[in-house]
């Protein structure tokens, strides 16, 4: 069974500590940078066996704050909780919404300075709009849309490149018309990247009442947290020939996860889905757990789901 | 049950009498303006077995009842007087506790120790809480929570078991921790079939990066990203302390509405030049009441 691995992953005890004896001026930007390579190496030899690898976007203050590096006159002020988790994250406040190039935001925040080639199979986690619109102000729908878009054009010229958007606000709140038509007419828009997959994750949330309009977005595949929904329920009108992340890694947990629950819950999921379909993925965000317990986790369900 | 209370550090016994009179001045008017009719008065002693350095020296200050006497000839309020029982002997204890009843005082926050680690010659919380109940049981007994503590639904139930009927909690600046306890203690409640204690929440404000470390001396924990947040600029202090407040009283009156609670809020201003923002946090609180 594949695994996928997507969002900001943890950082370790030793790169919160550099970072933080970076701010404080004890290390150099040299020192910082050599223990973010470190974080870096670590977890691509986590997944050495992964089809599709992610960098970790390490280099991600959160998942929105490099976008603030390829737009003007942006403020990053505010503190907002993360939906209903102990985070927090900094609003982008937009002052007069215009484009800016930035070869920083792709060479450094994607391919962290060179670690990684263009070409290699890879898995870069976006905020979707909704989630985007929810941290920032004075940006609309089809400026965020724009913003994304620009740099989906970039990554589709490399080819080879999962992008999962990020959407915890399905199953969070209400969402009004004109925003669907919105997140339809975004999803048509992805329809031209040709060397691109688009996963819509979904997550913290039951989502039942939203799966009707989820699949309606012509997505290649969509992720489900399975510790807020049933099987049953996601699954029994699952859209043919798409792909499903199937939030199996608990992050609201740090217990690790039981093999006889791995191995009932794929034994569900696999009356509904050809396996090759599956990403065995994180229910929600991997950064909300320590570093050490969630590497656990992905060694425990790489041993497991390896079946 | 009160909606606020306000808490106030009796003045240093080093103060002249005209800065004690200015700063009592100042209290009663945030107690007229603000219809508060309970203030709770800490006894503020040096707590040097700390492992960090004290941010901020320690200076002696007036006792708390002597404080409230002199409070009382001026207005008129209930104080709230917090001891901290496991100090003082047994028999002193007692002692005190006969003569602040005299007094007319009937409500106190009975406070434990710095550490488990030292041995204290008087009566532990409970303990305490068990001797007044049964000589004098009129009192209203109050104890401190702390939401962030190992198994605190567990330890306010033993309290209020023992006969404390309230509870302030220590300043916060994050809800999570509060919601999670809060939620535990009403199954535990529920299941002793006991009725819910009154819990104060405490709010703070800051003016600098000097008020927000000797908090956390004191020890109120912050979440790193809001303790980055506010100690980022230190002009920006004040504001930033004050948006993370409405932020948090937006969630925790969301969680009373939700849960169907009744929380009431302990105000402080930790440091004396604070006092007026104190008053900035109760207007807050009443506006959303």
């Amino acid at each position: 069974m594949k695994i996928i691995l997507h969002g900001v992953y943890p950082r370790s005890e030793k790169l919160v500590q550099a970072t933080r004896d970076y701010d404080r001026k004890r290390i150099t930007q040299e020192e910082l940078n050599q223990v973010f390579k470190e974080d870096i190496n670590a977890l691509r030899e986590l997944q050495k066996n992964f089809e599709y690898k992610t960098q970790g976007q390490f280099y991600f203050q959160d998942l929105l704050r490099p976008f603030s590096e390829i737009t003007e006159e942006v403020e990053i002020n505010g503190l907002k909780r993360f939906y209903e988790t102990n985070c927090f994250y900094r609003t982008l406040i937009f002052k007069n919404f215009k484009l800016k190039e930035n070869e920083n935001f792709f060479n450094h925040y994607l391919l962290c300075d060179g670690m990684f080639e263009k070409e290699e199979k890879l898995v870069f986690t976006f905020p979707f709009v909704f989630f985007f619109k929810e941290y920032s102000r004075g940006i609309r729908v089809p400026e965020i849309k724009e913003l994304l878009l620009y740099v989906i054009s970039e990554i589709d010229k490399w080819g080879n490149k999962i992008i999962v958007f990020y959407e915890p606000s399905f199953g969070w709140r209400n969402l009004d018309e004109d925003e669907r038509k919105e997140a339809k007419l975004f999803a048509e828009e992805l329809k031209k990247f040709k060397n691109t997959k688009f996963f819509l994750h979904t997550f913290f949330f039951d989502v039942e009442k939203e799966i009707p309009f989820i699949f309606s977005l012509d997505f290649d595949g969509y992720g489900f947290d399975f510790y807020s929904n049933s099987v049953q329920k996601i699954m029994q009108n699952f859209p043919k020939n798409k792909f499903l992340l199937a939030g199996i890694i608990n992050t609201d947990s740090t217990l690790i996860e039981k093999r006889e629950m791995i191995v009932d819950f794929i034994d569900k999921i696999s009356k509904f889905i050809d396996t090759d379909k599956i990403y065995l993925c994180p229910s929600g965000v991997p950064e909300l757990l320590p570093r050490e317990i969630m590497d656990e986790k992905i060694k425990n369900l790489n041993k497991i789901g390896g079946l | 049950m009160e909606k606020i209370i306000f808490k106030v550090i009796p003045p240093p016994v080093d103060w002249e009498k005209e800065k004690i009179r200015n700063f009592s001045k100042k209290i009663i008017k945030i107690l007229e303006n603000n219809e508060i009719k309970f203030l709770n008065l800490p006894e503020v002693v040096d707590e040097s077995s700390r492992k960090e350095k004290r941010t901020v020296p320690y200076r002696e200050k007036i006792d708390n009842i002597k404080f409230y006497s002199v409070l009382n000839k001026k207005f008129e309020f209930k104080p709230i007087i917090n001891k901290i029982c496991v100090r003082i002997k047994k028999k002193d204890f007692e002692e005190w506790i006969l003569r602040i009843y005299k007094k007319g005082i009937r409500h106190l926050v009975l406070v434990g120790g710095e550490s488990s680690k030292i041995k204290y010659p008087g009566y532990s919380v409970i303990e305490s809480a068990k001797f007044i109940k049964k000589n004098f049981p009129d009192i209203k007994l109050g104890g401190i929570t702390i939401f962030t503590r190992y198994k605190e639904p567990y330890r306010i139930l033993e309290k209020m078991k023992s006969g404390i009927e309230f509870f302030v909690s220590q300043i916060i600046f994050e809800t999570s921790n509060m919601k999670q306890v809060l939620l535990h203690l009403w199954r535990l409640v529920k299941l002793e079939q006991m009725k819910f204690p009154d819990i104060y929440v405490s709010l703070a404000p800051a003016k600098r990066i000097k008020d927000i470390e000797f908090m956390k001396w004191l020890g109120v924990e912050f979440p790193t990203a809001v303790h980055f947040y506010i100690t980022e600029n230190e002009r920006k202090v004040e504001s930033r302390t004050f948006e993370v407040i409405e932020r948090m009283l937006d969630e925790i009156f969301d969680f009373m509405r939700k849960e169907r609670l009744k929380l009431g809020f302990n105000v402080e201003h930790v440091m004396y030049s604070n006092l007026e923002l104190s008053e900035k946090i109760i207007k807050e609180i009443r506006r959303r009441l």
